[in-house]
């Protein structure tokens, strides 16, 4: 049989235990004494009937601190999805990597999800405007092939003394590409 | 045994992501927060690799930073998580 790990005792307890440990070592306000390790495991003991060792508490807080972070995270990176699928403005994959990108900024860095809406949003429309460029870069390329092969038809035109059909073939060709 | 741990608690990390991809630099400070000794570059690079290689987790690019790597699980992260 699997043996489960010492900190997973505590991982699989209630949550609203867990938010609760989490509290007597942070205590939300400035004035309530914080718990020390030891304090809590006590706690625990006295209430839950586990004993744990300080390496498993302190494995359990790095762990809790994290689930706490990364659920803030996906908050505010969902609240940016729902905003972006109000405005109607972006597709379901622009709404996927800005709300990544919230996530992202979320858990690098504490900051305002308007800031990091902001920052993708000019990410995509960096984008946009390089799709552009490279659309309006193949056009001009087309153009100018299509001129080339006029000039080379009229030219051939020219030289024979009149257009054959095998020259207005060509034109045609070329007029298409315009 | 220390290489399955060391799996297991990437693994683990990466569920906790909400479906999110999580930033390397994040993912192995958690990892090396939870593992005594904490981990070597070396069991970093063979832990992401391995994972990686057996499609267990997968890069995910990001639009915020171009040098920054982030990590996501996959369906198969997920079963393989259930197994250790």
């Amino acid at each position: 049989m699997k043996k489960p790990r010492a900190d997973s005792k505590l991982k699989n307890l209630p949550e609203n235990i867990q938010e609760g440990m989490w509290l007597l070592l942070h205590p939300a306000d400035a004035e309530t004494p914080a718990y020390t390790l030891e304090d809590l495991g006590g706690n625990i003991f006295d209430n839950h009937g586990i004993s744990v060792g300080l390496a498993t508490l302190s494995e359990w807080r790095s762990w809790y601190a994290l689930k706490r972070r990364m659920e803030a995270a996906a908050e505010r990176a969902d609240q940016a999805r729902l905003e972006l699928a109000k405005s109607g403005d972006y597709s379901p994959e622009d709404i996927e990597r800005v709300a990544q990108t919230v996530f992202t900024a979320e858990t690098l860095q504490s900051g305002d999800v308007e800031s990091y809406v902001k920052l993708a949003a000019l990410g995509l429309k960096r984008r946009a405007l390089d799709h552009d460029a490279r659309k309006l870069k193949l056009m001009e390329e087309k153009s100018a092939a299509a001129k080339a092969a006029i000039e080379a038809a009229t030219a051939k035109a020219k030289a024979g003394g009149g257009i054959s059909e095998e020259t207005l073939r060509e034109l045609e060709e070329a007029a298409k590409l315009l | 045994m220390r290489t399955k741990l060391i799996r297991q608690t990437v693994l683990e990390a990466l569920t906790m992501a909400h479906g999110y991809a999580l930033p390397e630099e994040m993912l192995r400070r958690h990892v090396d927060g939870l593992m005594r000794p904490p981990i070597s570059a070396d069991e970093w690079e063979l832990t992401t690799g391995w994972l990686e290689t057996n499609k267990h987790i997968t890069r995910v690019a990001s639009d915020f930073d171009e040098s920054l790597v982030q990590w996501s699980i996959t369906e198969r992260g997920r079963t393989l998580l259930a197994t250790l």
